[in-house]
């Protein structure tokens, strides 16, 4: 698998946060919350970036408990599952997270439960979005048209995608 | 004065069959090159009967310009035409490879049985410009990291920092041969594919089938 | 040094098709070639020979011979091919490099065609018909494991290569190894139907 280390897109992706809850005290970490000088509690829920919530998830101490404990972010909720299965190509994507797909994944990793419906229902969603971006570059809908706020709600890797199939359309227009 | 005609019938006999399949085979290469995610064996041999006959093509070029036979001139013109196709493809091959060396050079230098698929020129390529590569690094902002975190190669974290060519990422094929090949690892689900048939795989699947030939990217 | 992309790029799809061979009649003689991809009989008219594509484009701009264009670049085949093309869900057997060929053929030898607009304006319609196809057919074929695409000429397939391989690598990294149940699912009712919509014949 090619490693990531460079790639713009993992690092932004690691730096999208997603709730998280502490299992235990820990001394000193007080300020994460904004109370200086003081400890963390457990049960403290708080906000931290991917790479960090990762390892402080699975890394184990002494006894049973891991040191937090990772929660289903907005974006990957029950109610914006039911609108993508509804209708995934009218779920701005892009304002629930950048990197909707890359959360998506890392997410799969880190929760236990309904993760075969989180990947089939992001499965699903990804492919009918692709198939309705590959028909912008071949028919392009206007400036004014349906297609605007679609395009708006795309996320990255889906806006990158959108540019490679315009180039590769014209390219082969071209050739007429 | 002996007519071009003379001249290059006389190559004729002696270069018979291999001609065309040498191009064609480049042509191949080249493709599959393009295709594969990873670097494949380099074709030393088939490059340099190419470009042999490349130089023996820019002589005769040379020696015949200046001939103001009309009827001469018309077929150099037909001879250059040809040999710049020839060195496009040949530069495009070249080209190919080194943007996969410069892609995933750490991971070749460290890997014997991959460094042997390139030819003497594209390792000596490599080496040196790795090391241009750490110098300029280190002088710009390396040499200022503390020690434990000047390396390029470290994989602590469980990230390496080592670039690998992604073996999983989709490829287009067309069988040559049939083929069985294996698609799911740990169902051992396989698939037969029959000559003639396209494909849309993941490359892992089918690179032994892609260096035996049974297969051809496209 | 420019570095080049990732995929074939159309005018290299060109390139490929222009060293196939194809049939000319030679109008003014010229000698043997030795080149270094092939070498050429001499040309003396009106026996017909085949030469690489790229060369006989060469020698017809320069009103040397006439282009021999292949058997299925005519009125009728095409005509016939169009009709099966918008009666059947599945793709015709096209030869390999069509559009390619047509293209070049369109644009450098009209005159050695027959009825040149409308074998043009059949070829874009297999083209429009075969897009539509394309992509209707594709979306419901698509998934992380494998998908069969008999019967599309190369430069169709250079086409749809940069977003069909984003959606196999794309649907690869959502479902890792395990491949999602609905994908699974989907793979059996097409293996169940028998490859509905694609042929799997060779060419």
């Amino acid at each position: 698998m090619g490693s990531k280390y460079y790639d713009i897109d993992a690092i932004l992706t690691d730096a999208q946060k997603i709730p998280c809850t502490f299992e235990v005290d820990v001394p000193g970490l007080g300020y994460l919350d904004g109370n200086d000088n003081s400890d963390m509690k457990a049960g403290t829920k708080l906000e931290m970036p991917i790479w960090l919530a990762e390892i402080l998830a699975v890394s184990e101490q002494l006894g049973t408990k891991t040191f937090i404990h990772t929660n289903i972010p907005h974006a990957l909720s029950a109610p914006v599952m039911n609108a993508l299965k509804a209708n995934p190509l009218s779920v701005n994507l892009r304002d629930l997270a950048t990197h909707y797909y890359s959360l998506g994944e890392r997410m799969v990793n880190l929760v236990e439960d309904a993760e075969d419906e989180l990947v089939d229902t992001l499965s699903e969603t990804f492919r009918q979005r692709t198939i309705e971006i590959a028909d912008h570059a071949v028919n392009p809908k206007g400036a004014l048209g349906e297609g605007t706020e679609f395009l708006t709600g795309l996320e990255e890797s889906e806006r990158q995608s959108m540019y490679n199939n315009d180039d590769e359309s014209s390219a082969v227009c071209r050739l007429r | 004065m002996e007519d071009i005609d003379d001249i290059l019938r006389e190559f004729d006999s002696q270069n018979a069959p291999s001609n065309a399949k040498d191009y064609d085979d480049l042509l191949k290469w080249w493709i599959n090159e393009r295709a594969a995610p990873e670097i494949l064996q380099c074709q030393e041999d088939l490059v340099e009967r190419i470009m042999t006959r490349v130089r023996r093509q820019i002589e005769q070029i040379e020696d015949q310009t200046g001939n103001l036979d009309p009827r001469a001139n018309f077929q150099l013109i037909i001879v250059q035409t040809e040999l710049e196709r020839v060195k496009f493809l040949i530069r495009s091959y070249l080209r190919t490879r080194i943007s996969k060396i410069d892609k995933h050079a750490l991971h070749i230098l460290s890997t014997p049985s991959i460094r042997h698929l390139l030819s003497p020129s594209e390792q000596t390529y490599l080496r040196t410009h790795q090391a241009l590569l750490n110098e300029l690094y280190l002088s710009s902002f390396l040499k200022n990291f503390p020690d434990n975190l000047k390396r390029l190669d470290d994989s602590a974290g469980g990230l390496s920092m080592v670039e690998e060519p992604d073996l999983e990422g989709a490829v287009f094929l067309r069988v040559v041969r049939d083929v069985n090949v294996a698609i799911a690892w740990e169902n051992g689900e396989t698939l037969d594919m029959r000559a003639g048939d396209v494909y849309v795989i993941r490359y892992s699947a089918v690179q032994e089938a892609v260096k035996r030939g049974d297969v051809e990217l496209i | 040094m420019a570095l080049p992309h990732q995929h074939l790029t159309p005018q290299e799809v060109s390139f490929i098709c222009e060293s196939e061979l194809i049939t000319i009649v030679p109008r003014q003689r010229l000698g043997a070639l030795n080149l270094i991809s092939i070498d050429t009989r001499p040309l003396v008219p009106p026996q017909r020979a085949d030469v690489p594509l790229w060369l006989a484009v060469f020698l017809r701009k320069q009103k040397r011979c006439n282009i021999v264009p292949p058997d299925w670049l005519s009125v009728d085949y095409l005509e016939r091919l169009v009709k099966e093309e918008s009666d059947s869900a599945a793709f015709s057997q096209m030869p390999w490099r069509w559009m390619e060929v047509a293209e070049i053929l369109l644009d450098t030898c009209s005159e050695d065609l027959i009825s040149p607009s409308d074998i043009a304006l059949h070829i874009r319609s297999l083209r429009e018909l075969r897009q539509a196809k394309i992509r209707a057919g594709l979306s419901d074929q698509m998934n992380s494991s494998y998908i069969k695409i008999n019967n599309l000429g190369l430069m169709e397939v250079c086409e749809i290569r940069p977003w069909v391989g984003k959606v196999v690598d794309g649907l690869r990294k959502i479902e890792g190894e395990a491949g999602s149940t609905a994908a699974r699912r989907r793979r059996e009712d097409i293996d169940a139907d028998g490859d509905e919509d694609m042929d799997d014949d060779g060419y």
